[in-house]
């Protein structure tokens, strides 16, 4: 069984729930620099029902729109997703 | 602080995970907002009952067999850790919709929930997470939308039939194709949205 690690790509998202919308997307080197700006961010946002504050990490930004692909894509589009699966 | 605490387990949990499962999860420690959520939502729950304060999420092709196996793999990963990992099949029990299998790890005693999901429960979940955003968080839950009205309700109840469809769809081997029915009930739901433009 293989060991070896995969890199991994680590973001801060700022997204507004009501609107659907990405406010900000920043990469870091790595999940600490991640999640101290988040903590930098929640100090400057406050914590408020329509804005997400996210600090996450994935093999790459391609797989993080495949894992999260709600702070990327319109409601519309998610749905145009989950038809086009299986074709 | 025990966000800050979270993150280089739940790093040393991803390395783990990803050199021995071969898929590199997405992960992240929860945010400050949907912590203060659950924990109004569930009245007498404290910071440290939150089994999801760390997360990773696996996304797997093949189905159901693939996701029992993947799950599987990740329990025994984190079998001798002095707390044993404990599955929850949100298959069997689903939560308004929602379907995955759920393995809550406790590296180093900090409790790590994986999700791991076939594609279809992953590409349904993020679409019926994205419609909360829209129409209110509780519709997680079973509360009636925020807004949209009945329109919005009958869309929320389209789409949970469609979770049956694709239930049933996934309980037989590997992924035949969404039946006419589920199609025909994504189409409305798509249609709906399109009617609605320019909103999110």
């Amino acid at each position: 069984m293989s060991t070896t690690i995969p890199s991994v790509a680590h973001f801060l998202l700022i997204y507004d729930r009501a609107a659907g919308q990405l406010l900000l997307k920043e990469e870091f080197a790595t999940d600490a620099e991640a999640l101290t700006a988040r903590f930098a961010a929640e100090s400057e946002y406050g914590v408020q029902s329509n804005v997400e504050i996210i600090a996450i990490s994935a093999a790459s930004e391609a797989e993080l729109k495949k894992s999260h692909g709600r702070y990327f894509l319109s409601s519309q589009e998610l749905g145009e997703r989950l038809v086009g699966a299986e074709r | 602080m025990l966000l800050a605490a979270y993150g280089p387990v739940l790093a040393s949990a991803v390395d783990v995970v990803s050199a021995e499962v071969g898929l590199v999860p997405s992960s992240r420690v929860k945010n400050t907002g949907t912590i203060t959520e659950k924990l109004r939502r569930n009245g007498g729950h404290t910071l440290g009952s939150i089994h999801d304060l760390g997360g990773m999420r696996l996304v797997v092709s093949g189905g159901r067999a693939v996701q029992d196996r993947v799950a599987g793999q990740v329990r025994e990963l984190f079998a001798a850790d002095a707390r044993t990992p404990r599955l929850i099949d949100r298959r069997v029990e689903p939560i308004q919709g929602y379907r995955a299998l759920h393995v809550i790890v406790y590296p180093d005693g900090y409790p790590i929930e994986v999700q791991v999901r076939t594609e279809w429960q992953h590409l349904w979940a993020e679409w019926f997470e994205r419609l909360a955003d829209q129409y209110g968080r509780g519709i997680r839950y079973g509360e009636p939308p925020l807004s949209g009205g009945a329109s919005a309700q009958q869309m929320i109840d389209s789409l949970l039939t469609l979770a049956d469809q694709i239930a049933e769809a996934e309980e037989s081997e590997g992924m035949p194709p969404l039946s006419a029915v589920a199609l025909a009930l994504a189409g409305a739901v798509i249609e709906f949205l399109r009617t609605r433009r320019p909103g999110p």
